[in-house]
């Protein structure tokens, strides 16, 4: 059946719709994701965003469920360019797939003239329909985004990962699964908090590190993370990634802002500022930090994108703080940015023996 | 930052050899960045009309053999600071892999001994592969039963073996694939010395190729990733290719793209790699099956596939450049660092010169290919493999068509050249698709696009095309629907044939401007064309290498010439054209195999000074703003002597210049071929042959190009052949004269005249300083005005 | 058989790391002095002044000190080190944080007699170390204040490093 992708600024494209019939409204975002699917599609960082894929035959590798990022699929809707009707492994089609998530495809779509677009006019709000009249554009012009995406997709509960080597806490902003692999894989005890929890309740919990995980939206929406951040990086190492790095920002005075042409891409190139080694590692942000304020803030520049020059990476001069903007877990993406993991374990590690030498010191 | 102690460097250059692929615009761009970045460069080359250039680039141009001992010689002669070996081929690795603690402080660039060395001995490449813990097929080489045993229950089922004896030679691999195959094969009574070698066997794996850059820091990036549509047992080359490996998923492409950047360090790369892959779908086991640390048919496709300039890399990231800091020219930085994002599939299908099938093998049988873009695999496969203008499918259909089920079977089993067409057969009777999958070890993918393409174009054979599934046909590459009335016409937002530019929008291409297009489906034109005035030129399809090497060179001096006088170029081709750098970013380039630009109505006539138009034969046109530049045979006399010479003459229409004179004896049963004679001729030869020329010349009064081939009989010139438009010759004419032929008509079509009244000395005049003698054809030596002036002496001497 | 324990990745992360601990425990690296002892010490010297440059935009000055015909962990001979005399330091270290560089941390002697010759070249506010390896085996009082890896090793072994700016490549191996 034909559909259109109707943008807020009432531009058009028309397409072949597919899986769920409804009409769907999120914020659209162009993914130059080279692969996984899977993981983009499951990814919390997706909710409530319309993903419009630009590779061509769509689907063609095939559908792995291990490849899952969380239990559900998070993202309101896809665009697409050409599907592969069968795959390789013989598993089940993309379309087919999409369908039984539940969610509204659309395809057929020029994804070059979208992305084109959405590269010169900024990120915006979209919506698949069956028409497109005045009204379906009034429609949309009109709709209000809802600010709660990070309590949508953060645990409600608390849940360990239990190991036997250091206790991690993870403050679940949006928490991709991949990031527990790579802790499971170093062997950590990790315990997954609601991104709500205070300090009070993480401290009871006696971690020897924290994480602030990635997650979706506009970390402003956020004012009790960023003083639970406030309290907690006194006294504990901590990583944040992605929505992560962005609070530990704001907690420490740094401002952030809008990218000009947003990082949704899965391999793009980001330069460890000591060594001046590149790293091909997933990108997935449209926020990034104000450089004027990282450099009068205590925190130096460790990464940053080559292709554009953005901050990808901080760490704190005194504090075991370090931050990524990336996805060191990658999923997808190459694993280059597996390092992050370990740098943060030995941080952890050398700040647990360099407790009593650093009271000394300081 | 780069190398400090290399400021001279010797390039090994192509062999002559017909089998070769042509790596003229990556040895341009290679040998141009190094010129620009203040390097002192010298050549071995076989035959130097190879190069696109005039030895400008070069100190030295040995005109040579290119072999070990040409290369040690010069080595020990002139002891350059370093060998670059990446633009010679395969040929090149052999020679420097040869070179190995004879060439004292010359440094090897591109890799190490070792390096080059396993490129040819498998027994080392599995040896290092093994240690660094890279997926090798494992190999035995034994004459120890228990051993032998053991080898086979440790990999299991299927293997091929074979025997080899001890003079070197062996059997042909047999193929066992069970308990029973084995015992026959072990059966057989060995010869005294006979070492029994096995392997596992990866027939019918998929084959993948990955292709990275590496700097001497240790950073690397991957460029592309290439998929064969058909499977292991195929020679890659004689395979449809795929550009970006679609049917891996993240996994699988992340190991692989791990595996590659680990054999690059294992090896040192420094600069270029591309890792073969074999992967098997259903076992996931994947190995690696060879690599390439040079540049290659595979970087060539992935420059047209990703617009990333990999030759121009590769020479710099050998220098010791940072990957991320790199130059395009000497002053525009380029971020290399960047793994080209690329939204759309690119298609390489080989070219046979003969219709007729072939079965498909380990060796490579095809003779050349080309190369189609889109948005989805039904596109590429119509645009290419399926494309009637390229293939013939419509005669290869109708063949099909009579054989019975179990004819086309056979053909199913047996893959040949027309395998594509034949399981498009199969699948119109109704066989299964899993099945023809698993027989033929072609991915499912590419048989429901196939299958897609049929189901549509039973649609179009019925007539059936309305407005429900035209926009459908117009994605699918279908030829012809997309710039029907009904879409251009259209009110609403229709998909409707398009031009798209092959970039990408990506934060990591957003610095790399290119003006590289390809007519497509789409909602939008991408087109962006500068207020120059235009002239456009257009390709015809290209099939032999002889060919290729002159579109290469004349499309270059066409576009560089058409820059140059201020005008923009805009080339269009049925496939791609890569200029060299240099031009790429100055002509708009635009690939078109079905040639539907034209009606598209993107590029305003007004603007179009002329057209240029390289095919044989003219197809549409129209009117006379066309100028044919290809050949045409005004005259034909069936005489031969052993003297002659050809003159390429360029004219306005009422005066003419004769630029580059080739001078040709027979002598000896040997032919010797003089160019630039123009500078060695007596008074009266240039009075004969200019009057010769001036009377056939008297009817035709418009600008154009023509050759004449002269015999000398009785000591007087007679012409026996003449055409109009460019020859075979055009590379010699043009590299041999000092004045440039193309660059001359190109100011003659825009009005320009030549002089009246010019003298003899003006009409031939011609400033070249060394002089190309070819010897059959075949070998090449450039001399100096001395030397030559003593050739033809002695050549002129046997005059008849 | 020599094996291969730390790859050139490692290395470089190893030496990140380190930097960002110099950071981390110095407000400010404006008295920082790096001191290199021969041959490859001074180029862990080098690459963390490198990184430092790179992350603070500030040069620290790196000097060598050559003790290498008295190291003591190439063999066991006893030598009266305090009478080495060492090569004057070509820079003020008076009133300095000086941090010690080496490749590998054995017996402690070598660091010994280096701080020697600093003492003897001037008066130092403080004295840090930090080595690639610490391998153990300590013969003296001597610990060291950061290390890239620590690895436990038997007398009997052989660590063996090799850096890229006079050995090729980058990589730690045990024989």
């Amino acid at each position: 059946m034909k559909r259109y992708l109707i943008l807020e600024d009432g531009t058009v494209f028309p397409g072949e719709g597919f899986g769920s019939s409804i009409i769907t409204t999120g914020q659209l975002v162009i993914s130059n994701n080279r692969t996984g699917i899977e993981q983009s599609v499951t990814d919390p960082d997706t909710e409530g965003q319309i993903l419009a894929f630009t590779i061509p035959s769509v689907g063609n590798s095939g559908i792995n469920r291990d490849f899952y990022e969380s239990i559900n699929s998070q993202c309101k809707g896809v665009v697409i360019g050409s599907s592969s009707l069968s795959t390789v492994d013989d598993s089940v089609s993309f379309e087919n797939w999409i369908s039984s998530l539940k969610i509204p495809g659309i395809k057929n779509v020029d994804v070059r003239a979208l992305a084109k677009h959405i590269d010169e006019h900024g990120e915006m709000k979209a919506s698949i329909m069956d028409t497109h009249d005045e009204h379906a554009i009034d429609q949309i012009k009109a709709l209000v985004l809802p600010p709660d995406l990070v309590k949508r997709v953060s645990t409600r509960q608390s849940y360990p990962n239990p190991n036997m080597g250091l206790k991690i806490v993870i403050v679940d902003l949006g928490l991709k699964y991949s990031i527990l692999r790579q802790l499971s894989y170093r062997d950590c005890n990790s315990i997954i908090v609601n991104y709500n929890s205070t300090a009070d309740e993480i401290i009871n919990l006696h971690p020897d590190g924290i994480i602030f995980s990635n997650g979706p939206g506009d970390p402003k929406d956020l004012p009790n993370v960023i003083k639970t951040i406030q309290t907690l990086q006194k006294n504990y190492p901590l990583l944040g990634i992605g929505l992560g790095n962005l609070l530990i920002a704001l907690a420490n005075d740094c401002q952030i802002e809008k990218l000009a042409h947003p990082h949704h891409e899965s391999s793009l190139a980001v330069k460890e500022v000591a060594s001046g080694k590149i790293d091909f590692v997933n990108h997935n942000h449209s926020y990034t930090l104000d450089q004027k304020y990282i450099g009068s803030s205590d925190f130096i520049v460790t990464n940053v994108c080559v292709a554009d020059g953005t901050i990808e990476g901080i760490r704190h001069e005194f504090l075991p703080i370090m931050c990524v903007l990336f996805e060191p877990e990658a999923a997808p993406g190459p694993a280059d940015g597996y390092y992050v993991f370990d740098e943060f374990i030995d941080l952890v590690e050398s700040a647990k023996k360099q407790e009593g030498v650093r009271r000394q010191w300081n | 930052m780069e190398l400090d102690d290399i400021h001279t460097i010797l390039i090994i250059g192509p062999t002559s050899s017909d089998k070769n692929v042509d790596l003229s615009t990556a040895l341009y761009d290679t040998v141009d960045i190094l010129h620009q970045l203040g390097y002192k460069m010298s050549i071995i080359v076989e035959d130097p009309t190879s190069l696109l250039s005039s030895g400008v680039f070069y100190d030295k141009s040995v005109v040579e053999k290119v072999t070990g001992d040409n290369v040690l010689k010069y080595v020990q002669q002139f002891h350059p600071d370093a060998i670059l070996p990446t633009v010679g081929d395969r040929n090149a690795l052999g020679i420097v892999s040869s070179l190995n603690g004879k060439i004292g402080g010359t440094k090897v660039l591109g890799a190490n001994f070792a390096a080059y060395l396993a490129t040819f001995k498998r027994e080392l490449f599995i040896k290092r592969l093994t240690k660094a813990n890279l997926p090798v097929i494992k190999f035995i080489s034994s004459n120890d039963e228990k051993e032998i045993y053991s080898f086979i229950r440790s990999i299991g089922f299927p293997i091929i073996a074979r025997r080899r004896y001890s003079n070197r030679h062996s059997s042909g691999w047999t193929n066992i694939n069970n308990l029973f195959e084995l015992d026959n094969f072990m059966a057989l009574e060995d010869i005294e010395d006979t070492k029994i070698e096995i392997e596992r066997s990866i027939r019918g794996f998929s084959e993948y190729s990955f292709t990275i850059v590496r700097d001497q820091y240790d950073n690397s990036s991957l460029i592309g990733t290439i998929e064969d549509v058909e499977p292991i047992g195929v020679h890659h080359l004689d395979s449809n290719l795929v550009s970006p490996a679609l049917s891996l998923n993240d996994s699988k492409l992340q190991r692989l793209r791990n595996y590659s950047i680990k054999l690059a360090r294992v090896f040192n790369v420094v600069g270029v790699c591309t890792v073969h892959f074999a992967y098997n779908h259903v076992t996931k086991e994947s190995y690696i099956t060879e690599f390439i640390p040079r540049l290659s048919e595979e970087t060539k496709f992935l420059e047209y596939a990703t617009s990333y300039p990999i030759a121009t890399v590769v020479a710099e990231l050998c220098l010791g450049y940072h990957l991320d800091k790199l130059q395009l020219d000497a002053g525009s930085p380029f971020n290399g660092a960047t793994e080209p994002f690329v939204d759309h599939i690119t298609s390489r299908f080989p070219q046979w010169k003969t219709p007729e099938q072939r079965y498909l093998g380990p060796s490579k049988t095809s003779d050349s290919s080309i190369i189609v873009n889109g948005f989805s695999l039904e596109e590429v496969l119509n645009k290419g493999a399926l494309n009637d203008k390229f293939n013939g499918n419509f005669e290869r259909y109708n063949e099909l068509r009579k054989l019975d089920d179990d004819e086309l079977f056979e053909k199913i089993i047996h893959p040949t050249n027309w395998i594509l067409d034949v399981l498009s057969e199969a699948m119109r009777r109704n066989f299964e698709k899993p099945v023809l999958s698993e027989i033929t070890g072609i991915k499912l993918p590419y048989l429901s696009a196939l299958q897609n393409i049929i189901d549509n174009s039973l649609i179009i054979r019925e007539g059936e095309i309305d407005g429900k599934n035209v926009e459908r046909m117009v994605e699918m590459g279908v030829k012809g629907v997309g710039h029907s009335k009904l879409l251009l016409d259209s009110k609403d937002i229709v998909t409707k044939t398009v031009v798209k530019n092959k970039r990408a929008i990506s934060v990591g291409n957003n610095k790399y401007i290119n003006h590289n297009y390809f007519v497509t489906s789409g909602i939008s034109n991408e087109l962006e064309l500068s207020d120059r005035k235009k002239i456009i030129v257009r390709t015809p399809i290209i099939t032999s290498k002889t060919d290729i090497m002159i579109r290469q060179f004349v499309l270059f001096q066409l576009a560089k010439s058409i820059d140059q006088n201020g005008l923009e170029p805009i080339i269009i081709g049925r496939e791609p054209w890569n200029a060299p750098l240099v031009m790429r970013r100055k002509v708009v380039e635009i690939d078109d195999p079905h040639m539907e630009i034209k009606s598209l109505g993107l590029i305003d006539k007004d603007s179009v000074l002329r057209t240029i138009d390289l095919s044989k034969n003219i197809v549409d046109d129209e009117n006379e703003q066309v100028f044919q530049f290809s050949a045409q045979e005004l005259k034909n006399i069936d005489l031969e002597g052993n003297t002659s010479v050809r003159v390429m003459v360029v004219s306005d229409g009422k005066n003419y210049l004769a630029p580059s004179v080739i001078y040709q004896a027979k002598r000896d049963n040997h032919l010797y071929e003089v160019s630039s004679v123009n500078n060695f001729m007596t008074v009266e030869d240039r009075a004969d042959i200019a009057h010769l020329i001036s009377q056939e010349l008297e009817n035709y009064d418009h600008v154009d190009i023509y050759n004449f081939e002269m015999v000398k009989s009785h000591d007087h010139w007679l012409v026996t052949k003449m055409y109009r438009g460019m020859t075979s010759d055009i590379i010699r004419h043009e590299l041999a004269s000092s004045v440039h032929v193309i660059d001359t008509l190109v100011k003659l079509l825009l009005g320009n005249k030549i002089d009246d009244d010019l003298s003899l000395e003006k009409i031939f005049a011609n400033f070249d300083e060394q002089y190309l003698l070819a010897i059959d054809c075949k070998r090449y030596k450039l001399l100096d005005k001395d030397e030559m002036q003593e050739k033809l002496t002695e050549y002129r001497k046997k005059e008849d | 058989m020599a094996k291969e324990i730390i790859d050139g990745q490692t290395m470089t992360r190893a030496l990140t790391r380190i930097t960002y601990e110099i950071i981390e425990r110095n407000k400010g690296i404006e008295d920082l002095v790096l001191v290199g002892i021969k041959t490859r010490g001074v180029f862990v010297a080098h690459r963390i002044e490198s990184r430092l440059k790179q992350l603070e935009n500030i040069s620290i000055p790196v000097a060598e000190l050559d003790i290498t015909p008295y190291r003591d962990d190439k063999t066991h001979e006893e030598k009266d080190i305090s009478e080495v005399k060492a090569q004057p330091l070509d820079i003020d270290i008076n009133n300095k944080h000086v941090i010690l560089t080496d490749d590998v941390l054995y017996t402690g002697r070598t660091i010994r007699a280096a701080m020697d010759a600093l003492m003897n070249a001037g008066r130092p506010k403080k004295i840090s170390l930090a080595v690639l390896v610490d391998r153990g085996h300590r013969e003296l009082p001597i610990r060291a204040d950061f290390v890239g890896k620590n690895i436990p090793t038997s007398q009997k072994e052989k660590i063996k490093v090799s850096m890229k700016e006079i050995d090729g490549e980058d990589k730690i191996e045990i024989e």
